[in-house]
């Protein structure tokens, strides 16, 4: 009984309730329709803005863009170099009595192609570029990563042509010339993005060329005849080493995509 | 259609907002928030359930947060010409529904003050239509408890 009379109170007081309405009722909805209306005009905006943007295909066409000119020159003058060096420079670098001369030359020369062109990586996450970078869709990360991958490719597939190219002119088979190649490559390139994740600029470029006399000294020592790695007996060590060297530049790629991350995060924390 | 669902809705949502906040401009103020959380992500609402329901939601959420930052005003805490002349005698009642426990009131108000079914009410609460069904029994016998007790007090 005590129930179905709270049940008529509650009914009577919800009766009562549906007189009452809000006061600016009329003007509180022309609000809303106008605050509508605005967030419809700047969403076709946002559209427009979006398609203007285009896919990550443009995107990566952008950055290849944006590489420095002179990334490319430096590609040229390194194959007019390489073909040159293959051809007729070797032996007066080197020394007739220098029989590993063109296989130090083939190891010598693909770390340059790297170092060449480490800087227009660095380029995108350098405190005065960071402004720019910020307001574009994708994200620091994603340039840095884009721009890797797209000298990476670069770099393999000049390597890989020039190497073939000048085959014919070298006594020693295909795979153990691509090894000579690619060992020193990817042991520079493991080194480079350790150093990546501390320099950027005109440190890392004086790192980086610092790192190339050591490489170069090391390798040529390494040529002469009391050493001799490039007789085929060392070949197991040259792959263990560059097995060694991209396991540990994958580490390193690993901790700098890491650094970034946290990089864009403080940013981005900082910005809001 | 946006607009249509705003002045279908907008008087109920209001006085839902009402009964929990006791002010009318804060409940209008609840209430023009509830309708601008739902413009702003109409684009993004798939309409699964009943569009009323999701707007209940919404001011539910609403409310809740408007608590979350302050006390709750009790009718003696709010200004006499605020609260409505009209419903002066069943003040007392729905100062007992806000005493309830927040589950309990919350199922009380839907099923008699905005006169909900069971089932949308289990849906605005998301929980299960028995677990609904108990809510607004159990607030009823509280109340009707609050009530006997009242008047035990009155008469004694």
């Amino acid at each position: 009984m005590g129930q179905r009379k709270t049940e008529k109170r509650l009914k009577q007081y919800a009766a009562a309730c549906r007189k009452i309405v809000p006061e600016n009722r009329e003007s509180q909805i022309q609000e809303l329709l106008r605050v509508e209306k605005s967030l419809q005009t700047k969403a076709i905006a946002m559209d427009s803005v979006s398609y203007t943007r285009g896919t990550l295909w443009d995107f990566i066409l952008e950055q290849i863009g944006y590489l420095g000119k002179y990334c490319f020159i430096w590609q040229i003058a390194w194959i007019v170099f390489f073909c040159y060096m293959m051809r007729h420079g070797v032996t007066d670098l080197f020394g007739e009595n220098n029989g590993n001369a063109v296989l130090t030359a083939v190891s010598l020369m693909p770390p340059l192609l790297i170092l060449l062109t480490v800087e227009e990586v660095t380029k995108v996450y350098q405190r005065s570029m960071l402004e720019i970078e910020y307001a574009t869709k994708y994200s620091l990360r994603s340039a840095v990563m884009i721009r890797m991958l797209v000298l990476c490719v670069m770099h393999s597939l000049i390597l890989v042509i020039c190497i073939l190219c000048q085959h014919s002119g070298i006594e020693a088979n295909m795979g153990r010339i691509l090894v000579y190649g690619f060992t020193p490559m990817t042991v520079i390139t493991a080194l480079l993005f350790k150093l990546m994740q501390h320099w950027q600029g005109q440190l890392l470029r004086s790192a980086s060329a610092g790192l190339y006399v050591l490489t170069a000294g090391l390798i040529m020592v390494g040529s002469t005849e009391r050493f001799n790695w490039y007789q085929p007996a060392y070949l197991k060590v040259w792959c263990i080493v560059c097995v060694i060297g991209i396991a540990s530049g994958v580490r390193q790629f690993v901790r700098l995509n890491g650094k970034l991350a946290s990089y864009e995060m403080i940013v981005q924390c900082g910005s809001d | 259609m946006l607009e249509k669902i705003i002045r279908k809705y907008y008087d109920e949502i209001f006085r839902y907002c009402y009964h929990h906040v006791e002010s009318r401009s804060l409940a209008e103020d609840l209430c023009q928030d509830t309708f601008l959380s739902f413009i702003e992500h109409y684009d993004e609402y798939h309409p699964i359930g009943k569009t009323k329901n999701y707007l209940y939601t919404i001011a539910k959420n609403k409310c809740r947060d408007y608590y979350k930052k302050k006390a709750p005003i009790f009718m003696e805490n709010v200004p006499e010409q605020e609260s409505d002349k009209c419903i002066e005698e069943s003040v007392i009642i729905k100062q007992m529904v806000m005493s309830l426990p927040e589950e309990l009131g919350e199922a009380v108000m839907l099923r008699y003050f905005q006169n909900m079914q069971y089932k949308d009410i289990a849906a605005i609460l998301n929980i299960k239509l028995s677990l609904a069904k108990y809510r607004v029994k159990r607030g009823v016998e509280l109340l009707s408890a609050m009530e006997g007790g009242a008047h035990g007090t009155t008469k004694n």
